[in-house]
């Protein structure tokens, strides 16, 4: 299926569905203010209007959304594969970290 | 577009979008006084609590600061104090004589002075009525915007959030601060990790350490308590609707600031100053101790932007609730006011943002909230700062 999804910065490693994919849609990335797309297939199914990553990310790297640093990812993460709290984690508030 | 609205003018200088006559109470043990009334006199609306006994010093200074606000929010025509007895330092006599200085009809109701629960009900009852005669022939009259404190706050974020709804908001925040108005919002928990942000839009560094510091003092706080705050924030509805941290929360929540700057950051509570532009406060992420900090400000109307659908309504405050999501407007459109999900489907900003605008204006006019319509009161609750004693 032909599906779209929002990139909200140019420099963001990650991207926003719009409604749901699944494994192998080929989705049509815009970016805010840019006439170009650019097109990812999804390594796996996704729920609707969530995260994908846009480039190969290694563990321990930024997530970028919004050109802002939303955490790091916790394991490595392909292009196309859904980004959530399985393979990412914030690095505020952590005071579980202390103990 | 409309830079004008039509509403109550008051003594001191505010001017409501309703004339309620407003039924505070000074402590739990009076809510049931003001309740009562609430149910038998039309045109009053209830502020109720479990607050106002035992709480420590600068505990109960938020909770009758909070109080004061709600007396003096110019959706209040009159106000009619509640207590049971005394509570040193948030009496019912001293909540009253603040709220006075506005010039609005305001009376007291001490439950033991009048002589027990239903002398005391009379007495409010006869109030409640002779308020709403002597308030309701008051006319509405043109007013700029320039008077509005436009609320806002979300709640229930999910990740279209940040794409579509909050932008709305940002959108008519722009609006009301060009007409010469004011934008208040809050939720300082939902600036962790907008820090670089907060330092660009700040007017001044002293506005933009302010901010910094109710971060670092609202962090400090979590840690303090040795857990992960992913147990807490992002919430388990965020969660479920792909907000994967905080900081991915915060970003797609300061979308609601538009792009003007921030000209002033108060505590919780706190009166904002009288020059236009975007105020933040000092606020849990709490859905209603944000908004009553919010209303105790002197905010009119409120915008709530939610991912996946909400109830919120302050008593006092008007709010309105609006979404991005498509399945949470169809399943929530009973309890919502507007819909922007065509965000998804090429609608533009502006088009989206004029529509909310326009709610607002409308709401400001008079017309009811889905909410308002079915009398539905829940989202009056005081942020406290120490323990029950």
């Amino acid at each position: 299926m032909n599906r779209r999804a929002m990139i909200i910065h140019s420099l963001d490693n990650v991207a926003n569905l719009i409604g749901p994919g699944a494994r192998g849609d080929v989705v049509q990335c815009i970016t805010e203010g840019q006439s170009e797309t650019e097109s990812i297939a999804l390594g796996e199914d996704i729920p609707a209007n969530q995260k994908f990553a846009r480039v190969d990310i290694k563990a321990g790297d930024p997530i970028t959304k919004y050109g802002l640093n939303i955490g790091r990812a916790s394991c490595d993460i392909c292009k196309g594969q859904h980004v959530h709290i399985h393979n990412i984690e914030s690095n505020r508030g952590r005071g579980d970290l202390n103990q | 577009m409309r830079d004008f609205f039509f509403g109550y003018p008051r003594p001191d200088g505010q001017v409501g979008i309703r004339n309620h006559v407003l039924l505070l109470s000074g402590t739990l043990y009076a809510n049931p006084t003001c309740e009562r009334v609430v149910g038998m006199v039309q045109n009053t609306i209830p502020i109720v609590h479990p607050l106002g006994r035992c709480q420590i010093a600068p505990d109960l200074a938020r909770t009758f600061k909070t109080l004061v606000g709600h007396g003096l929010n110019p959706n209040a025509g009159a106000v009619i104090v509640v207590d049971h007895f005394k509570e040193q330092g948030c009496t019912a006599d001293d909540i009253a004589h603040e709220v006075s200085q506005s010039g609005k009809p305001v009376a007291v109701v001490n439950i033991r002075h009048e002589g027990g629960a239903l002398a005391a009900l009379e007495k409010a009852l006869r109030l409640a009525v002779d308020f709403n005669r002597q308030i309701n022939t008051q006319q509405r009259e043109k007013t700029p915007l320039a008077k509005l404190i436009y609320g806002f706050n979300c709640g229930t974020s999910d990740v279209t959030s940040g794409l579509a709804h909050n932008r709305c908001v940002g959108w008519v925040c722009d609006r009301v601060i060009e007409a010469g108005g004011r934008a208040l919002g809050a939720e300082t928990t939902e600036m962790m990790g907008g820090e670089e942000l907060i330092k660009a839009r700040a007017k001044t560094p002293a506005v933009a350490d302010k901010l910094l510091g109710f971060i670092d003092r609202m962090e400090k706080s979590i840690m303090a308590c040795g857990v992960d705050l992913r147990g807490s924030q992002p919430t388990g509805d965020n969660i479920a609707g792909g907000l994967s941290t905080i900081e991915e929360k915060s970003l797609g929540a300061m979308q609601k600031w538009g792009t003007k700057p921030i000209v002033g950051a108060v505590e919780y509570a706190e009166p904002i100053g009288p020059e236009p532009g975007l105020w933040l406060m000092d606020t849990p992420g709490h859905g209603g101790e944000s908004i009553t900090g919010i209303a105790a400000a002197g905010s009119q109307v409120m915008s709530f932007s939610t991912g996946g659908g909400h109830t919120i309504n302050h008593p006092l405050m008007i709010t309105m609730r609006l979404t991005g999501n498509r399945e949470s407007w169809e399943r929530m459109k009973d309890t919502m006011e507007v819909d922007v999900s065509d965000m998804f489907e090429g609608a533009s900003l502006d088009e989206a943002g004029e529509r909310l605008f326009d709610e607002v204006i409308d709401l400001c006019d008079g017309k009811m909230t889905k909410a308002e319509a079915l009398r539905e009161f829940n989202a009056f609750a005081i942020n406290r700062c120490g323990p029950s004693v």
